[in-house]
């Protein structure tokens, strides 16, 4: 029953180190968070199913730190997405982001999803990274973005659904319109600045 | 040793608070917890009028010792000695007295290493410590073994090694006594001889201008053993102690600098020793001076010329594979790591032609579960106690127990590994679930030193450095030939030849 229509798709993690991309993951597959989550050494592996949409991710955790840069390609090639994370608090990290989907822009697979996610979303009074100014950026670079909090659980969900909803399908693919989303492009990198709505 | 400044001092005395001295912290340690008989063992042991342990009080000079002073004042007891090595203070294993406090302060159940478990857990931790009578006695010959082996001093424990290498390696396989631990394996990576080499190296370093690499470190700080009572404390003295030690690395070797997984690394030395003591066994790991080279020039030179022993001691290092430098792991482009991944990979293959080829048919390699076990000797993943006997052997016999155990941990979930597809093998090898480590530790080295790994390793590596000569080569023609410089610099310096993700051809 799932085999025949579950569509499995392999999902990256991308972004500077302490980001959060671990504590959204953990947030997502298991609904947990830590203060503290201990830093990612090479990559974690984990999988999530949506059953209403009939996807299961297999989701690439990696190491942020530019030293393991080396190790990223092999974790992000051939994979249907991307989640490059920021943290909002930090402009430096927000910067590394741009840089990854730059590379990504260049060496991922054509027909990634990218999605650009502004983690830390509950820090507001230590914002460095204005809503404004990375829902430009997402747009200019065909991406779709959302801030999202792992700890309070906003919008993390949804970043992974929407994510879901927009992968290609063998059949019906089904395009929503989506609600909360900031920008979205179906072709993101190959094909700049496609907007479809 | 020179003095630092006095900011200095003052963090060191700081950070050495408590780290010496087992009576009381065994003492208090004995309130928090039930009583366990190995406990009254060492109590007996560190309490015995040995020959060494009474001769010897706080004599250390210079930094250290003045800061165990320090400690040792502040908290109102004597720092005491084993040997009679005048820099050598009572390695203190275990729970130290600044952890204790902690603990006490904030109403924390504790495992006997430090760990922060529930008070249940903390009682059936205890009781599987308990040993019987005939255990407790069998391992009190064990650390009197050790005691004598250690001897008054660095030089008189290294010409033990050197002439009973093989009881050496037996005992170091057993395990070492949690007491000596610290100082023993500051003998066995030559850290020991680094810091006696170098006197005032690490409080120079303490003193470098500060650099966008200790952001990084800071960031990591807190994510670096949260749950062991030391370092969970946000900028806590086993937080300051890391920093410290992480950021004078990076200073002391600018190839390096930090990268994430020396964190582990360097938190479990501090476990066990003081920060400079923990920054230069770290440098003995990463520079390769496992084994110490003076110990071995040492020898040599009963035997022959100064010339000649130098050129000996080259023939020595050069043709040695079992002990080489790990700071490639850390470097850019991570090129011993990617050595390790391949010579793991082959190694199954090889040695496990039915798993390994099961693995390889689903795609499934070892940068997918397994880099954290290289970068971090396995800091990173395993249950504390089987990581101590793992660390033990690994300071005697480098890097190939890391396989060794790997390979033992793969072996022990063969029959799940092998019916599990992709998915569910990714997911099973990135766990911590493997049948072996719910067993006693011995069970793990048992299974694991059975594996024969040296000729192996060493031909892979040969294989792996002609792929590497090959691609290189390859990599260079086609840019002399295009002109275009496609790959970063990293990639096109160590390209990730053999074992890339995904179905390998």
């Amino acid at each position: 029953m799932e085999l025949s229509q579950q569509q499995t798709a392999k999902l990256v993690l991308l972004g500077e180190m302490g980001s959060g991309k671990s504590s959204l993951v953990l947030r997502y597959v298991k609904g947990q968070f830590f203060d503290y989550q201990a830093s990612t050494v090479g990559a974690a592996f984990l999988t999530k199913t949506i059953p209403e949409l009939s996807v299961k991710f297999e989701i690439w955790d990696t190491a942020g730190q530019e030293r393991y840069h080396s190790l990223a390609p092999m974790y992000y090639r051939g994979a249907a997405a991307a989640i490059i994370v920021y943290d909002i608090t930090s402009t430096d990290s927000f910067n590394r982001a741009k840089a990854w989907v730059r590379e990504l822009q260049r060496q991922g697979s054509p027909n990634m999803i990218m999605a650009l996610a502004g983690n830390k979303a509950d820090l507001e009074s230590a914002r460095a990274v204005t809503v404004e100014e990375a829902t430009a950026y997402a747009t200019e670079n065909g991406l779709f973005f959302m801030e999202t909090s792992a700890k309070t659980a906003a919008n993390v969900n949804e970043l992974f659904s929407e994510i879901a909803r927009k992968l290609p399908k063998a059949e019906a693919p089904r395009q929503q319109q989506p609600g909360i989303v900031l920008d979205t492009a179906p072709q993101p990198a190959a094909a700049k600045k496609s907007s479809c709505c | 040793m020179d003095a630092a400044g006095p900011s200095i001092q003052l963090q060191q005395q700081e950070n050495g608070l408590g780290r010496r001295n087992g009576q009381q912290q065994q003492q208090q340690q004995q309130e928090q917890l039930p009583q366990e008989p190995d406990q009254q063992q060492q109590q007996q042991v560190q309490e015995s009028p040995d020959r060494q342990q009474s001769s010897q009080q706080h004599q250390q000079p210079g930094q250290a010792g003045a800061a165990a002073a320090a400690a040792a004042r502040a908290v109102g007891s004597v720092t005491r000695s084993i040997s009679s090595d005048p820099d050598y203070e009572v390695p203190q294993g275990k729970l130290t007295e600044t952890q204790v406090l902690l603990a006490h302060a904030e109403r924390l159940h504790l495992d006997r290493y430090g760990f922060i478990v529930s008070e249940a857990e903390a009682h059936a931790r205890a009781a599987r410590a308990r040993r019987t009578p005939a255990q407790a006695k069998r391992e009190q010959r064990h650390v009197a073994k050790w005691r004598r082996m250690l001897g008054s001093s660095r030089e008189e424990f290294m010409a033990y090694a050197a002439s009973r290498p093989k009881k050496l390696k037996r005992r170091v396989r057993k395990g070492i006594p949690d007491e000596f631990r610290g100082l023993a394996w500051q003998y066995l990576s030559g850290g020991r001889e680094l810091m006696q080499a170098h006197p005032g190296h690490y409080a120079r370093l303490l003193t470098s201008g500060s650099d966008p690499v200790d952001l990084e470190i800071m960031r990591d700080l807190n994510r670096t053993f949260p749950n062991h009572v030391f370092f969970h404390q946000r900028q806590g003295p086993g937080q300051q102690s890391l920093f410290h030690v992480l950021r004078a690395y990076s200073a002391h070797d600018r190839q390096v600098g930090y990268v994430q997984g020396m964190g582990f690394v360097t938190a479990i030395l501090l476990m066990y020793m003081s920060e400079e003591e923990a920054f230069w066994t770290l440098t003995a790991l990463l520079v390769g001076y496992v084994q110490g080279m003076g110990f071995v020039t040492a020898i040599l030179l009963m035997y022959m010329s100064e010339e000649e022993a130098f050129w000996t001691l080259t023939a020595l290092l050069k043709g040695s594979s079992s002990h080489p430098p790990l700071e490639g792991m850390y470097q850019a482009g991570m090129p011993l790591l990617q050595q390790f991944l391949f010579q793991f990979h082959e190694l199954l293959k090889q040695e496990q032609p039915k798993l390994g080829g099961h693995l390889e048919a689903e795609g499934v390699v070892p940068s997918m579960y397994c880099t954290h076990w290289f970068n971090t000797i396995f800091a990173y993943s395993l249950p504390f106690e089987q990581l101590l006997r793992v660390w033990d052997v690994f300071l005697l016999e480098g890097m190939k127990v890391v396989f060794r155990v790997g390979a033992a941990l793969l072996l022990s979930a063969q029959d799940t590994l092998l019916a599990a597809p992709f998915e569910r093998l990714v997911e099973a090898l990135n766990g911590r679930r493997f049948p072996l480590l719910s067993r006693h530790p011995d069970a793990l080295m048992k299974a694991a030193l059975r594996i024969p790994v040296s000729r192996q390793l060493e031909l892979l590596q040969h294989k792996y450095q002609q792929q590497v000569a090959a691609a290189q080569a390859a990599a260079a023609a086609a840019r002399g030939s295009s002109g275009s410089g496609g790959a970063t610099p990293d990639e096109s310096q160590y390209p990730v030849v053999p074992v890339a993700m995904g179905p390998s051809s």
